[in-house]
């Protein structure tokens, strides 16, 4: 009998032994999601935005994180795959302590995860990503870019102004691209004028050019209109000028210093936009440069200043100050962007639409003599 | 424009005809395809970029340099991966190149990054004018080359003894053994040659397109089986051909159409044309790979 009743009294006390070891868990981060593409064909471009978030991230936590709690990136390369996009979506919505996202630079990534994120009520920020598709993508999705509606017309005005009527545009065959395509061809209709060649292409695949180049030519083309980044943007240049044809090219990609590197002589002369003046560049954002080579230039790389890595550092801005204004949930958050307004970030001041979109200012670039400066006019 | 766009399209397709004579040699002798024949190639270009952009090199020297190391790499390969297997099913091979051309790319990922890099012998190269038509200083040593090259290994392979050695082991690996040939070392050369000048067709592509990146590897080594598989796999003449028609045929559909489509339209002649002739263009029977 006594052995029954010591083996009950063993058995009672290893059972309270194991839920006294259960305490209600309290989460010591707030998580955020970063799906960007950190290699592929834009892996400059969102490695840079990625490492404008971490910086950004651990601001935040040196000032003492969010109300004692720190923030925490959940970082996934969606390799400018729309594939891997969604599957980073999907991994993401169920996380349930991942407050928001910043999640996708290529239009195409963005619009093909934003309907998952819009169904889980998960905030999602693009950077980068300007096609109009996107403006339409959902009440959850919000962007740190301009609109192509406007960033495209910017850069199409600017070929415009500097007297060049036969146009050609070469294109990304992508949400970004088409979208941008429209745009053009819409702004181009109201003047009386219609491209003489439009030629798409695919992003990651297409690098031979030649028989683009020799169609352009042939119809007459003294401008080109490039809807592209910077891989295939410099293929094309090069190949021109291997052909010794140097129309005017006026590129939505032209503002990364990589398109210097890559395109060296064949991109002298191009223009494009930016969100600064090159040569007067705010103090902050010089400090943001600063801050961001020193903890990331290794073995000789040079980090140059552009305008996307900035965006990055701006949404976890705004993300945190959702956080500090006491935004706890997932509504929470997705509410204070929908009425954020003049909000003073790295990039400029934020305003969101009730499309998620905002418009930040931009100038006139050109690349000259090797560095991008102001473009004043065809005399610059 | 037409005829232009055909200059172009030849330039592209002898380009595609050297890298088809890679993969065909190679398969010559172990009647299998060597699907890290791209890979291979690619690092040619990239230790040709390398050495011109950071070391400082003349082009021609790099160019050589390329070269060497393309063969050179290709050789080991066929003596850790391929020679201990030889007489395994072919299965295993063909898993053991996939396995390399991923090692490989890789590689370059890890050593290079993933961004491309800039392959351009000049900026402003003279371009000579027949009529209407156009030579880019490019294209005329693109064609000048590939030319040379294949009027070269047609003469090694037919009149010199290394070609007859080469010529033995792909009829007959056994025979030629017991008629005093040395197969290993045919089956190295054979390699060195096939990966070499794998790696002369990535150079000049990667030049005429003024770029090398890792994702070519797969453009590369799509484009090199297509040539063979059109052309007739194991004939020479056949990967030449091949090569040239797959070049000309995507200059002609991205001028009819444009340039997103022009590699579909030469993949879809290769199966109008595998259906009408399963064996290739050239091809004579065994298909086996």
């Amino acid at each position: 009998m006594w052995k029954r009743v010591l083996s009950i009294l063993l058995v009672l006390g290893l059972v309270v032994g194991i839920f006294s070891g259960c305490k209600s868990k309290t989460a010591t981060t707030i998580k955020i999601g970063l799906g960007m593409p950190l290699t592929g064909t834009s892996g400059v471009e969102g490695t840079g935005i990625a490492r404008a978030a971490e910086l950004a991230v651990k601001d935040v936590n040196d000032a003492g994180g969010i109300n004692g709690q720190k923030l925490e990136l959940v970082e996934m390369d969606d390799v400018s795959d729309p594939k891997q996009a969604a599957n980073i979506a999907n991994l993401f919505v169920s996380d349930t302590g991942i407050i928001a996202a910043l999640a996708g630079y290529n239009s195409v990534c963005v619009l093909s995860a934003a309907p998952i994120y819009n169904k889980a009520h998960l905030t999602q920020i693009g950077v980068g990503c300007s096609s109009p598709y996107v403006t339409d993508a959902g009440p959850y999705t919000f962007r740190v870019w301009n609109s192509d509606i406007y960033r495209a017309s910017f850069d199409l005005q600017i070929l415009l102004d500097a007297g060049y009527k036969k146009v050609g545009i070469m294109y990304q065959n992508d949400d970004f691209g088409r979208g941008a395509l429209k745009v053009s061809q819409d702004m181009l209709g109201k003047l009386g004028l219609k491209p003489l060649v439009v030629e798409g292409f695919l992003l990651g695949e297409t690098r031979d050019f030649n028989t683009m180049i020799t169609k352009m030519k042939n119809a007459g083309c003294d401008s080109v209109f490039c809807l592209a980044d910077e891989g295939e943007l410099c293929a094309f240049a090069t190949q021109c000028a291997q052909q010794n044809w140097k129309p005017f090219l006026s590129a939505t990609g032209c503002y990364n210093p990589n398109v210097i590197k890559l395109g060296g002589q064949a991109v002298e002369g191009m223009v494009g936009d930016g969100f600064w003046d090159p040569a007067q560049l705010p103090a902050n954002v010089v400090s943001f440069f600063d801050r961001i080579s020193k903890a990331y230039a290794k073995n000789g790389e040079v980090i140059v200043e552009d305008p996307v890595t900035p965006c990055g550092y701006s949404a976890i801005q705004i993300l945190a100050a959702a956080l500090k204004s006491g935004a706890k949930t997932r509504e929470d958050v997705n509410k204070y962007l929908t009425t954020l307004q003049n909000f003073k970030a790295l990039v400029g001041t934020i305003s969101f639409d009730s499309n998620g979109d905002t418009k930040i200012p931009l100038v006139r670039v050109v690349i000259k003599g090797g560095k991008y400066v102001l473009y004043t006019g065809p005399q610059s | 424009m037409l005829l232009q766009q055909l200059i172009n399209g030849l330039a592209l397709g002898l380009i595609y005809a050297l890298l088809a004579l890679g993969y065909c040699l190679i398969y010559g002798t172990l009647s299998f395809l060597n699907f890290a024949h791209g890979a291979v190639a690619l690092v040619g270009a990239y230790v040709t970029w390398y050495s011109f952009a950071k070391m400082g090199m003349s082009y021609l020297l790099a160019f050589i340099v390329g070269a060497v190391v393309g063969g050179i790499i290709g050789v080991i390969m066929e003596r850790i991966g391929y020679k201990p297997i030889r007489n395994a099913p072919k299965l295993s091979m063909i898993a053991v190149s996939v396995g390399f051309s991923y090692i490989l790319v890789t590689g370059l990922q890890i050593v290079f990054g993933v961004s491309p890099f800039r392959m351009s012998i000049g900026t402003t190269t003279p371009v000579y004018h027949i009529g209407s038509l156009q030579f880019s200083s490019v294209l005329l040593w693109i064609l000048v080359l590939s030319v040379t090259l294949m009027a070269g290994l047609q003469v090694f392979i037919r009149h010199t003894k290394q070609g007859m050695s080469i010529r033995a082991v792909s009829l007959d690996r056994d025979t030629a053994g017991l008629m005093g040939v040395s197969v290993n070392s045919t089956i190295s050369l054979t390699f060195f040659i096939g990966s070499a000048l794998g790696a002369v067709s990535a150079i000049m592509m990667t030049t005429y397109l003024s770029q090398v990146s890792p994702m070519m590897a797969d453009s590369i080594g799509d484009k090199a089986f297509a040539a063979v598989v059109l052309g007739g796999i194991g004939s020479i003449p056949g990967a030449m051909v091949g090569g040239v028609l797959m070049g000309i045929i995507e200059s002609i559909g991205g001028t009819i159409w444009n340039a997103q489509v022009s590699g579909g339209v030469s993949f879809v002649v290769l199966i109008l044309i595998l259906i009408l002739k399963p064996a290739g263009l050239l091809g004579k029977g065994d298909t086996t790979v």
